[in-house]
């Protein structure tokens, strides 16, 4: 039996770390290039030298100090879970800060040993870093590598195992410290550690000067945890004690006394032991000089949104109808070989209506999916998205959103589905939250079809402006509903926009194809397998009680259609069949052009002929003031259920079932408006 | 002469040493743990197209801040 121990892999976010993991564990994981992206733990292992290494990838962080769920993510892992061994992989381009989170870990007192990455680049940049000193200051060992051309790994696996098998020999309690924060605090450190070791026991994976030097730093995480300790108040009050003396004597907060001197311990060993060539103008600041340029920014931004955006449907659009065509070919090729198996219609009607057409309605998506996350992937991977966010933040800022916001909202007007997977570029859960929660106000591209059969039979003259309005209502409401939302749940939690800007890199080709991969991959799985439940209750609801005639007005849809009616009748269209269009709507909002031709029993609603039957008979059912009312309904309402279900996965079912019912809310209201309001203006 | 101003008053390609880091709670920890601390050389290197935020050189890399935010931070040119 292989002994097991856990390495847990830190570092600043774009270090380089999942591509460690990658080259680790062999597994397959995303890479990506925007600061903050890794979100979930992942797990591997590998065997070496008779051990069992189990790897765990930590979200990226700068720090101990939990700032970001992400970050507590890590610091909890670190701190609380105790990996035998913690890698902090460090970004050799970028030393200083890098090593920062390094000093933090040295004095938690685990096990670290530093991964000096990206050495490639510094090589390149001509930084001549003298590893054996770095690794004397802080006594810890130092392996060079190079992470995405694998040198330097065994380095790093043997480094891991020497860590293992002396590691009893250095206890962190007779070390002396690595950073020494000056007498004057030194000496009150000192003392407050003592305080703590006579008063209060506590838990063995934690060192008490560690903990005393977080309590002065006021760290929330270690007062709460300290206050589940018997005899806390001690430590505590000694605490405030000391913070306010040292706060009169240096004038500062002793946060800032403490990061002051961590910096200046690391900017003394970078002095003494990194050679730098003068700073030259690097190829990523000379992008930036154009990218972000005060008078190019803009309409850069705008063409990439555009190229996004016209990449995505121009390019998948026919892929989507190939798909759309082969799944008609497949239901084609079913029916004849059920009907010539002598099937009953029931069996039929139920592969027909409800699997080939539910999972069909998935499959459509997936080539517009596949390439936005490809653009996606490329904007994210090459450290455009960061410059997105930046040039983007000062709009998203004043309607309580942050920079990063902008990108899922743009996305929303394709399809909500992969907007709403976009929002995970988004540090913070909350900013998340807000912007999945107002995101199905974007019109995506599956209400135009609704749009297009209503203005043909009610706005001939006015399309355009109708269908216009119909965009803007939504960034309207979208941003209304932002303020009210942001007050209600998320009050005065605006985070800060203090972001990273990372310099620019090549994507790779693997890098890329993973991320697209795995998020494609991700929506069939999930989203499909609650299609296609979804698609069967809605058929057994359309085709029962046994008989009936499928989605007719005594059919389970039929009674919940003339049920749901009367709800309807205040917004100007309360009969039983605009009730069931809008009820197949929820499946996907296109939808409900065709459930329109059912209830009619109008055999192709595309046909020339099928299209003005239709136009006739909603012409008898609405007048344009309802079917304005209608549409905004349409625009506003419940997003389909694909985009429900990936809300459920990205945020929880709570806010799926939020989203699903305060949508449904605000589209009755404004619709409400539409018409009681358009009644009393004379439009009626 | 020296003479020390809020960072958001720097002009692009303007630099300074840090003296002080105001603000409070989590800004003021972030900015102090992405190395904005005393003494540090600080450079502005543009300003976003709309006027806010702004993008700085600290410790050899690339921070973008409000500049809400960056009045808080005082430095000496
Ligand atoms: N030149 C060079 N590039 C590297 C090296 N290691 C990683 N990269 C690239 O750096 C980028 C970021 O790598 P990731 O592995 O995604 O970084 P990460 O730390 O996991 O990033 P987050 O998940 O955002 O925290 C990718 O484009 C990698 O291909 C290296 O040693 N040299």
């Amino acid at each position: 039996m292989a002994k097991k121990r856990t390495v847990a892999l830190v570092g600043n976010p774009n270090c380089g770390k999942t591509t460690v993991f990658n080259a680790l564990t062999g597994s397959r994981q995303h890479v990506g290039n925007w600061p903050g992206k890794t979100v979930e733990k992942k797990e591997g292992n590998f065997d070496y030298m008779g051990y069992e290494i189990e790897v765990v990838d930590l979200p990226g962080t700068y720090s101990l100090t939990a700032y970001s769920l992400e970050e507590l993510i890590a610091r909890d892992y670190i701190v609380d879970e105790k990996p035998d061994i913690v890698v902090d992989i460090i970004d050799s381009t970028n030393l200083e800060r890098n090593l920062y989170l390094a000093t933090q870990l040295i004095e938690l007192g685990t096990a670290v040993i530093l991964a000096f990455n990206m050495t490639d680049l510094a090589d390149k940049e001509g930084l001549r870093i003298d590893i054996k000193k770095i690794s004397n200051f802080l006594k810890v060992p130092i392996i060079r590598i190079t992470a995405s051309k694998g040198i330097g790994l065994d380095k790093l696996k043997d480094a891991i195992v020497d860590t293992i098998t002396n590691k009893n020999k250095i206890s962190p309690k007779d070390k002396t410290p690595t950073i020494n924060y000056g007498t004057e605090v030194e000496e009150h450190l000192n003392e407050f550690t003592e305080v703590i070791d006579k008063n209060i026991t506590l838990p063995k994976k934690y060192n008490s000067r560690w903990i005393a030097l977080k309590l002065l730093e006021n760290d929330e995480e270690v007062i709460s945890l300290i206050k589940t300790i018997k005899n806390s108040e001690i430590a505590l009050s000694e605490a405030k004690k000391i913070r306010k003396h040292l706060k009169n004597i240096f004038g500062e907060d002793i946060e800032t006394i403490i990061a002051d001197a961590r910096y200046g311990f690391i900017h003394g060993i970078v002095k003494e032991a990194v050679e730098k060539p003068i700073d030259r103008v690097s190829l990523s600041d000379q992008i930036d000089r154009v990218v972000t340029n005060r008078i190019l920014g803009i309409p850069i931004f705008l063409g990439m949104m555009f190229l996004m955006f016209h990449m995505t449907f121009e390019v998948a659009a026919p892929l989507s109808d190939y798909v759309d065509g082969f799944i008609g070919f497949i239901g084609g090729q079913l029916v004849g070989l059920l009907e010539s198996g002598n099937a009953p219609e029931w069996l039929i009607s139920l592969i027909v209506d409800g699997v080939i057409a539910g999972v069909g309605s998935v499959l459509v998506f997936v080539p517009f999916i596949f390439m936005l996350f490809f653009i996606i992937a490329i904007l994210e991977d090459s450290g455009y998205m960061a410059r997105a966010a930046f040039v983007m933040d000062r709009v998203m800022h004043k309607i309580g959103l942050h920079g990063k916001s902008f990108i899922p909202m743009i996305i929303g007007f394709g399809c909500n589905v992969p907007a709403i997977m976009a929002t995970r570029v988004l540090e913070s859960k909350k900013d998340r939250i807000l912007t999945i929660l107002i995101n199905p106000f974007m019109s995506c591209g599956a209400r135009l079809p609704v749009y297009i059969l209503f203005v043909a039979a009610f706005f001939p003259e006015r399309g355009s402006m109708i269908v216009y309005s119909l965009y803007i209502l939504g960034i309207i409401v979208a941003i209304i509903m932002g303020f009210i939302l942001k007050k209600i749940f998320f009050k005065g939690l605006s985070s800060p926009f203090v972001m990273e800007l990372p310099p620019y890199r090549l994507p790779t080709l693997r890098g890329t194809i993973t991320h697209v991969w795995e998020r494609g991959w991700l929506f069939i799985k999930k989203a499909g397998t609650v299609i296609f439940t979804t698609m069967i209750i809605i058929w057994l609801l359309a085709a029962l009680p046994p008989g009936v005639e499928y989605g007719s007005e005594k059919s389970g849809v039929g009674m919940i259609g003339k049920a749901i009616a009367p709800v309807f009748s205040p917004l100007g269209f309360g009969d039983w069949k605009s009730s069931v269009s809008l009820f197949f709507g929820f499946v996907a909002k296109e939808v409900v052009v065709g459930s329109f031709g059912v209830l009619y029993a109008i055999e192709d609603v595309e046909s020339p002929v099928g299209e003005e039957t239709l136009i006739g008979e909603l012409q008898n059912t609405f007048t344009p003031l309802s079917a304005y009312a209608f549409l905004v309904f349409v625009l506003l309402y419940a997003p389909c259920m694909v985009a429900i279900a990936v809300i459920k996965r990205e945020i929880g079912w709570k806010w799926a079932a939020f989203t699903a019912i305060y949508t449904t809310a605000v589209a009755w209201v404004a619709a409400f408006i539409v018409y009681q309001g358009g009644m009393l203006l004379g439009f009626g | 002469m020296s003479n020390e101003i809020t960072l958001n008053k720097l002009k692009p390609k303007q630099e300074g040493v840090i003296v002080r880091v105001g603000g409070s709670g989590a800004l003021h920890r972030r900015l102090l743990d992405m190395g904005l601390v005393k003494g540090s050389p600080i450079k502005v290197e543009r300003i976003a197209p709309l006027g806010d935020p702004i993008d700085i050189k600290i410790k050899g890399y690339h921070l973008s801040l409000r500049k809400e935010d960056a009045a808080k931070i005082i430095v000496e040119v």
